[in-house]
């Protein structure tokens, strides 16, 4: 195969060199699977920043007269049959014959049926509430600055007791909008990888960088360090960790304790493969090079060793960040970390631990989903990265095209 | 090392290289390093994590109800005040070897043991129930004062109490308060979907009562919220409604661990000289009853609330009046142990004079002898009864309690009831990790199940995850791209992306979904197939051998289930790899092309090298799943040491905590040696240049 490459012909407008950061690019594109998981990650992160905006309810806005309410139905079509903008009926809580809640829409279709088993407490008449663009909702500040009230989607609220609510993907035990906690929840769960990763990153190479340039005992000092923190199991330095935390503190502050707790457990790895790379690398002749020229010992590291380990140290952050996720997810999970009424993935699978609920109430189940949709999407990513960064996949990409 | 290796025992056997001493230095060396390094680490965790253990104490301190005597003496007890590397040695002493408990697990030492809670959290007393009237507690409902609720018109409901969490509180008490009732007065609660109506018959001119079982209006409505109450009666008029509110294991939610503590007090009643005997130390029953005195100063109105599985025997006990069920007799050998030790001061009265009775013999009619009078002064004193010193004929196998009675009124606190090791210095010494702060119980005797079972439910997951691992890694490296293949690594990667915790729910949320079949369905036989919670069934015990196997055996389902497809993507992955990248070296080539069969070209060469990577990432596989299964432990209800460091660190029991940290990471580094002694048998290199 090597043979053949100099017989091909290059046209001269064909005959450019590429900076290996284009090829890197071009390498990137040919992995589908790596370019989806890039688009979904790139749209979760847009509905971080806008995630006030888009939903269409606040995180702690409750329909005190709706827990539990199942996805609404959105219609389209008025009672005669004629074409209309979206809307939504007003529902009210029925018991049915087995006991069980049952949310049933004032629709004029189901009107009999309420009469018959509210009796004299139905005191609604059905009314089409459509559901308008830009629509006023409960207020906000658009990216933190912008005070408004205005949201993509929402229904005109009429002050009654038993407010009509248009609930996506339904409610949770409170009342609250699933989807727009989802949101909301986004804003959580995906920015404490970014923050884990950013500290582990730092101090990973940093300390890695240290460890493989200068060796003897600093290295000795710093493989201990990190062999005592490899020592113990993620899940229970985490909940060790955890327990140092007075109770009662203020969700911003957990949402930085949560996050430094898990870069003090996520750094230790990352350390020990730089500190591989940089013991290999600080033997090639360029450094004892600047080393002979006397640069200094911190400007080598940073400008001519670990420059040399990014390509991989960027794939390997690209699949640390779902462990942060995870970490994050798993803490709240069981109580301990974000508390509500803020909502995170994690937090609010909680309602998922009764049996019970999920099977009456199985949209509960879908902050799982998103977490698990990001994982893959994290994971494709960092494959196509892997690739696109090897500077050996090239050759395996012109065999497979040849 | 190589020069060491036994004349006469061929290079390549498993055995010789065991033998050879390389790979058996390079473990050793291995252990030699990470075992100070944990307790290295455990320091550092006992300092982060005991920065806290203080907090512990806030919430008594913030409480008017709590006693600071109480509160400092647990203080002192947890020695709270001594500098932290001073409490990190109590702490390794305690891992070591502690004498508090007991010495033997064959001998029941301590006279706690009563406790039919011991290793068995069925039975959960939920402490002392306070009854709260509604005014004092706070919290988002309101009741209204003596003037009564305004009753609106015809059918417009007036609003009584509003939003109730259930959840905190049991029973709702609505009774008149006085003689005012209106007609036809109709009460309703708003729960759920629309209202429950509720049983109160209340005609003019007469008081009535109500008590609302909450949990049973709970299950009624399946709901976690009361709107409200209301009020509907036949006129306008006025009601006056006093709502009382039973909060629920008040003890355990405000203040963690709190209905567990069992430091006994004792109060003293009646007039001096008049003898008054208040409480033998029986049954938890007793202990408990007296235990709740201690914050209401007043026993009587102390009312007992023991949770479904004491339930009966709880009743029982009402009946009888003081008479408790008679747990079993306590055990005790006199060559094993030498004294009775407890902790005893006065809280009211100096010299507080107070007989100390001993309960032995016959279970129905247990014989009381006295074997010590003392004198309490205030200061805690640690008092020592030699057994030497009982009267003869007390039967110390059959020890059913202790009594104390006092010819003088006063309050007195006992504590630490504890028998002593006989001097014999290679008894003492059984490693318990110390003391549980919440249970007053050897941490080990705590956690020992428990930890037996996660390990051996890591090492079904991981049996299980090699026995698939390995055919679908070999399987897809040799039928690269068929459709089988991407099928099954499109599995194993759904299997590893999901967080365990969710995978475990989606299994429960599965298992949930055939409960719904009919019973008369033909596929009945699959409701209820698998148990979705805990290790054994409530009947486990009346099992035969065979049946409690396939007992566990169905519990420890579907935790293995969660553990082996969050363990089998990442492992084939690595076997696929690997192999494909074998089958494209050259010495396979060699291989195929001197006629070497294939099945032999792949496992005898291809496969034998492929193995190396494998068996090095169980090692790190090992941790990852030990994180999952804590969170499939906690899902699932199964008893293993990760939801024990949940519950832990929930109710901050740091020497619970600190345990299972050491525990853990002894785990780990035991497993990663053990992989490294597995990579060392697979790949010869390793144990040469170990």
């Amino acid at each position: 195969m090597s043979e053949a490459a100099p017989r091909v012909v290059m046209k001269p407008a064909e005959h450019k060199v590429l900076t290996p950061r284009q090829i890197a690019f071009i390498k990137f594109r040919q992995h589908p699977l790596a370019v989806y998981g890039a688009v979904v990650l790139g749209f979760l992160y847009f509905v971080v920043v806008f995630a006030d905006f888009l939903a269409p309810y606040d995180f702690e806005t409750q329909m005190r007269t709706k827990p539990w309410h199942q996805p609404s139905t959105i219609r389209w079509r008025h009672a005669d049959g004629s074409l209309a903008r979206p809307f939504v009926y007003n529902t009210v809580r029925v018991r049915d014959e087995n006991f069980i809640v049952n949310y049933v829409e004032v629709a004029p279709e189901n009107m009999e049926y309420l009469k018959r088993k509210l009796g004299s407490e139905l005191m609604e008449t059905p009314r089409e509430h459509p559901i308008r663009l830009f629509a006023a909702g409960d207020p906000h500040r658009l990216l933190g600055l912008v005070p408004m009230k205005t949201r993509l989607l929402g229904i005109e609220v009429p002050e009654m007791q038993n407010r009509p609510a248009f609930f996506l993907l339904g409610a949770d035990q409170m009342g609250r909008d699933l989807f727009s906690r989802l949101l909301y929840g986004s804003r959580i769960s995906m920015t404490v990888g970014l923050m884990g990763v950013t500290v582990t990153f730092t101090l990973g190479l940093l300390i890695g960088g240290m460890s493989g340039y200068f060796r003897g005992k600093t290295d000795l000092a710093t493989q201990r360090v990190i062999e005592m923190i490899m020592l113990l199991p993620g899940f229970y330095l985490m909940l060790g960790l955890r327990a140092a935390l007075p109770p009662g503190i203020s969700p911003p502050k957990m949402y930085f304790a949560i996050v430094l707790i898990l870069s003090f457990i996520g750094w230790a790895g990352l350390a020990r493969t730089i500190r591989g790379m940089v013991l290999s690398i600080s033997q090639n002749d360029y450094v004892v090079a600047s080393k002979a020229l006397g640069v200094g010992s911190f400007q080598i590291i940073t400008k001519h060793i670990l420059p040399q380990t990014m390509s991989y140290a960027i794939y390997v952050v690209t699949m640390a960040i779902p462990g942060y996720m995870l970490g994050e997810s798993g803490l709240s999970f069981l109580g301990l970390g974000i508390q509500e009424p803020y909502a995170s993935w994690g937090n609010m699978l909680q309602a998922a631990r009764s049996t019970n609920d999920i099977k009456l109430h199985p949209w509960v189940l879908l902050p799982g989903f998103m977490i698990f949709v990001t994982v893959v999407a994290f994971q494709f990513l960092g494959d196509g990265l892997r690739d696109a960064l090897d500077p050996k996949t090239i050759l395996r990409a012109k065999k497979e095209s040849a | 090392m190589s020069e060491g290796r036994a004349p006469g025992i061929s290079r390549g056997s498993i055995l010789g290289r065991l033998l050879s001493g390389g790979l058996t230095t390079f473990a050793f060396k291995r252990l030699l390093i990470s075992i100070p390094l944990v307790f290295v680490m455990t320091f550092v965790m006992f300092v982060t994590v005991n920065t806290q253990g203080s907090s512990r104490f806030d919430t008594f301190e913030n409480d008017p109800a709590a006693d600071p005597q109480i509160v400092e003496m647990e203080k002192r007890r947890m020695h709270i005040y001594d500098p932290i590397h001073v409490r990190y040695f109590y702490w390794l002493r305690g891992v070591m070897f502690d004498v508090r408990f007991t010495a033997d697990r064959r001998y029941v030492a301590t006279f706690e043991d009563n406790d039919p809670s011991r290793g068995d959290d069925k039975y959960k007393f939920g402490g002392s129930e306070v009854r709260l009237a509604a005014e004092g507690v706070g919290g988002d409902y309101e009741v209204p004062g003596p003037a009564g609720v305004p009753l609106g018109a015809l059918g417009q409901p007036a609003t009584l109490v509003k939003l109730l969490e259930p959840k905190d509180f049991e029973t709702l008490l609505l009774s008149t308060a006085d003689a005012s009732v209106p007609e036809g007065l109709a009460l309703s609660v708003v729960a759920g979907s629309g209202s429950v109506p509720l049983p109160f018959q209340a005609t003019a001119g007469k008081p009535a009562t109500l008590a609302v079982d909450l949990d049973e209006l709970n299950r009624q409505s399946s709901i976690d919220q009361i709107r409200e109450i209301r009020l509907v009666a036949a006129k306008p008029g006025k009601a006056s409604i006093r709502a009382e509110l039973v909060k629920r294991r008040v003890w355990q939610e405000t203040y963690p661990g709190r209905a567990k503590k069992r430091t006994i007090q004792l109060v003293f009643r009646g007039t001096p000289g008049e003898a008054a005997e208040l409480g033998a130390l029986k049954s938890p029953y007793a202990m408990k009853l007296v235990e709740g005195s201690d914050w209401k100063a007043d026993w009587a109105s102390v009312q007992e609330k023991v949770d479904e599985g004491a339930e009966a025997a709880h009743r029982e006990w009402k009946a009888g009046g003081m008479k408790s069920p008679e747990p079993e007799a306590v055990t005790v050998d006199r060559v094993d142990f030498d004294a009775l030790e407890f902790e005893a001061h006065a809280l009211q009265g100096a010299d507080l004079p107070v007989s100390v009775w001993i309960l032995h013999g016959d279970r129905e009619k247990p014989q009381a002898a006295k074997i010590a009078d003392l004198k309490l002064g205030s200061e805690e004193k640690t008092w020592e009864l030699p057994l030497a010193g009982f009267p003869a004929g007390v039967d110390l196998r059959q020890v059913r309690g202790l009594r104390f009675t006092s010819d003088a009124p006063g309050r007195a606190e006992f504590d630490d009831f504890r028998l002593r090791v006989a001097g014999n210095p290679f008894r003492i010494g059984a490693p318990n990790f110390g003391t549980s702060w919440d249970k007053k119980k050897g941490v080990l005797d705590l956690i020992g199940e428990k930890v037996k079972n996660t390990i051996s439910l890591n090492i079904f997951s991981l049996v299980f995850v090699w026995l698939f691992a390995l055919p679908i890694g070999i399987y897809g490296a040799v039928r690269q791209h068929s459709n089988a293949e991407r099928t099954l690594s499109f599995l194993t990667f759904v299997g590893m992306s999901l967080p365990s915790f969710f995978l475990a729910i989606l299994l429960v949320f599965l298992v949930s979904l055939t409960y719904d079949i009919a019973p008369d369905s033909p596929f009945r036989w699959m409701r209820e197939i698998l148990p979705i919670a805990g290790r054994t069934s409530q009947d486990h015990s009346a099992m035969g051998t065979l049946g409690q196997m396939w007992d566990i055996a169905k519990h420890t389902f579907l935790p293995v289930t969660v553990g082996v497809l969050g363990g089998v993507g990442g492992l084939q992955r690595v076997l696929r790899g690997t192999m494909l990248e074998e089958r494209r070296k050259l010495y396979l080539t060699t291989a195929m092309a001197k006629g070497l069969p294939p099945v032999k070209v792949l496992y005898k060469h291809a496969l034998r090298n492929a193995i190396i990577p494998f068996v090095a990432s169980s090692g790190s596989l090992l941790s990852g799943m030990m994180a999952g299964s804590a969170f499939t432990e906690i899902v699932f209800d199964y008893p293993g040491i990760g939801r024990q460091m949940l519950e832990s660190v929930l109710s901050y029991d740091m020497p619970v905590v600190m345990a299972n940290l050491l525990i853990s990471g002894l785990l780990l580094v035991v497993g990663n040696l053990l992989a490294d002694i597995g990579l060392g048998l697979v790949d010869p290199r390793v144990s040469v240049e170990g």
